[in-house]
């Protein structure tokens, strides 16, 4: 459960609405204490501290704004200009430029019921912006900005498959029939995928947004399998999506997360490409050649992200490359997939190892793709082993 | 008990941050709280240091129990020595 927290807001004013200090709970189990600062004596008080909300009376506003926004260690403090009459249609002039919340009618917070129904609009406006890097400050200096273009412009449009009626069944082969019932029900996983990014990068927008993306792509692979299948005259059951319904396990550091899913995505990147370098029947080969594909963007826009992670704290390095280790170097069970890894109760914990069993030597043609990137994600040329990755963790971990 | 194994039990007892009257020669690792692939690395990593060895990627997945674990230890330092 979490910690109860207790927040500071101040009133930066000459009439408080209410008498302070005054404290009100907030948000089940957290408090907010408000307290009176004289305008005269903001700075003064910013210099000791940070509050998360100041309501500053219209008169003062200006000053009260431009010394608050002068601070840096001030960004996430929220500012509420208060007037006597409801000025929202018409903000002060720097309220964009100053990040200023939008006005507040002095009248609706003389109540108690008022100013705390206010206070927690603005312990969450706080609390949202609280984990912001400071570079972001505009919706559009984002890594998902950056990588939106890419994506819309290489994602393959429905109409390249062809006409699924013009299978030829005859040239799909039992073989073929099994990696295709298997790697539809594996794809369901990323179903729950999507759900833990949208977990565990729970305060941001920028992945999140991304991953929203990549789980409509993937969303695409189980129906165009599943359908192929269908035509084979083979049914998917719907057991094997609501097995891998749940979400598994949160991860703990971000970088790692994306680590695990870079060699999930290189491997079935590799995996799809040498099956479509095999079949013989045209629309199977088109459709697997497209999920190919699909796995390798994926793969670098993973690396792309984990790469911001890791500028941003070079802590980050130390565990991407511990979970890349874990997953690259052991194949002490077969190799491991989240998908068979987190659903030991879905049959295709068998059907990525079938896969790999069937095309020796393409996992390791997919790892040497991961070690490429690693190379970029810690800049040393050196790594070209799991034993390289251990020994750089050896000195820097 | 020899210094290797108060050695990995103690790196094993601090890393998985159990009691350690927990780790026992028998004990399989898998079974120790807190355990997972990571944590297991941070063992080995610091087994490593510690005895100034390289542990073999593929033997580091294949121990099941403590005294596996303290015997692939003793055979990379005696490996070492022979060197």
């Amino acid at each position: 459960m979490q910690k109860p927290q207790d927040f500071q807001a101040w009133w930066a004013g000459s009439r408080p609405p209410i008498d302070l200090p005054w404290r009100a709970a907030v948000g089940g189990h957290d408090t907010i204490q408000v307290r009176h600062v004289p305008p005269g004596e903001l700075s003064a008080h910013l210099d000791q501290d940070a509050p998360s909300i100041v309501l500053v009376e219209s008169p003062f506003a200006a000053d009260a704004v431009a010394s608050i926004r002068a601070r840096q260690s001030h960004a996430a403090t929220r500012v509420y200009v208060v007037a006597e009459t409801d000025a929202r249609d018409h903000p002060p002039a720097f309220s964009e430029a100053l990040d200023v919340e939008l006005p507040v009618a002095a009248a609706a917070i003389r109540s108690a019921e008022g100013l705390t129904k206010m206070l927690a609009n603005g312990l969450r406006a706080h609390l949202a912006v609280a984990q912001r890097p400071p570079d972001l400050v505009h919706y559009l200096d984002t890594t998902y900005n950056d990588v939106f273009d890419w994506f819309e412009t290489t994602r393959w449009s429905w109409s390249e498959l062809g006409d699924l009626d013009g299978l030829d069944v005859t040239r799909v082969t039992d073989a073929e029939r099994q990696f295709l019932r298997e790697l539809t029900i594996a794809e369901f996983g990323t179903l729950p995928a999507v759900h833990n990014f949208l977990r565990e990068w729970h305060d941001e927008f920028s992945f999140s947004s991304w991953a929203v993306l990549w789980g409509a792509e993937e969303a695409r692979h189980s129906v165009v399998q599943a359908r192929i299948l269908r035509k084979l005259g083979i049914e998917v059951p719907a057991k094997h999506a609501l097995y891998k319904r749940e979400p598994y396990p949160m991860g703990h550091v971000r970088a790692a997360t994306l680590m695990m899913n870079i060699v999930s995505e290189s491997r079935a990147a590799v995996y799809y490409s040498n099956l479509a370098k095999l079949a013989e029947e045209p629309t199977l080969q088109r459709a697997w050649t497209l999920l190919g594909r699909d796995e390798s963007r994926h793969a670098r826009a993973f690396f792309t992200f984990c790469k911001e992670a890791c500028d941003r704290d070079p802590a980050n390095r130390v565990a991407a490359l511990k979970m890349a280790y874990v997953w690259l170097a052991d194949r002490s069970d077969g190799l491991k997939h989240p998908s068979g890894f987190f659903y030991q109760q879905s049959t295709s914990v068998e059907g990525l190892r079938l896969v790999e069993r069937t095309h020796e030597g393409m996992t390791d043609a997919a790892d040497e793709h991961v070690l490429a990137m690693i190379r970029k994600l810690v800049g040393d040329s050196s790594i070209r082993s799991v034993r390289d990755i251990k020994a750089w963790l050896r000195r820097h971990a | 008990m020899t210094t290797i194994a108060q050695a990995v039990r103690a790196i094993l007892a601090d890393t998985l941050a159990v009691p350690p009257t927990e780790v026992t020669g028998e004990t399989p690792i898998r079974s120790l709280p807190n355990f997972d692939s990571v944590r297991i690395l941070d063992v080995i990593l610091e087994i490593e240091k510690r005895f100034d060895i390289e542990m073999p990627d593929e033997a580091t997945f294949r121990v099941t129990t403590v005294l596996d674990l303290e015997a692939l230890v003793a055979d990379r330092l005696g490996e070492r020595a022979a060197e």
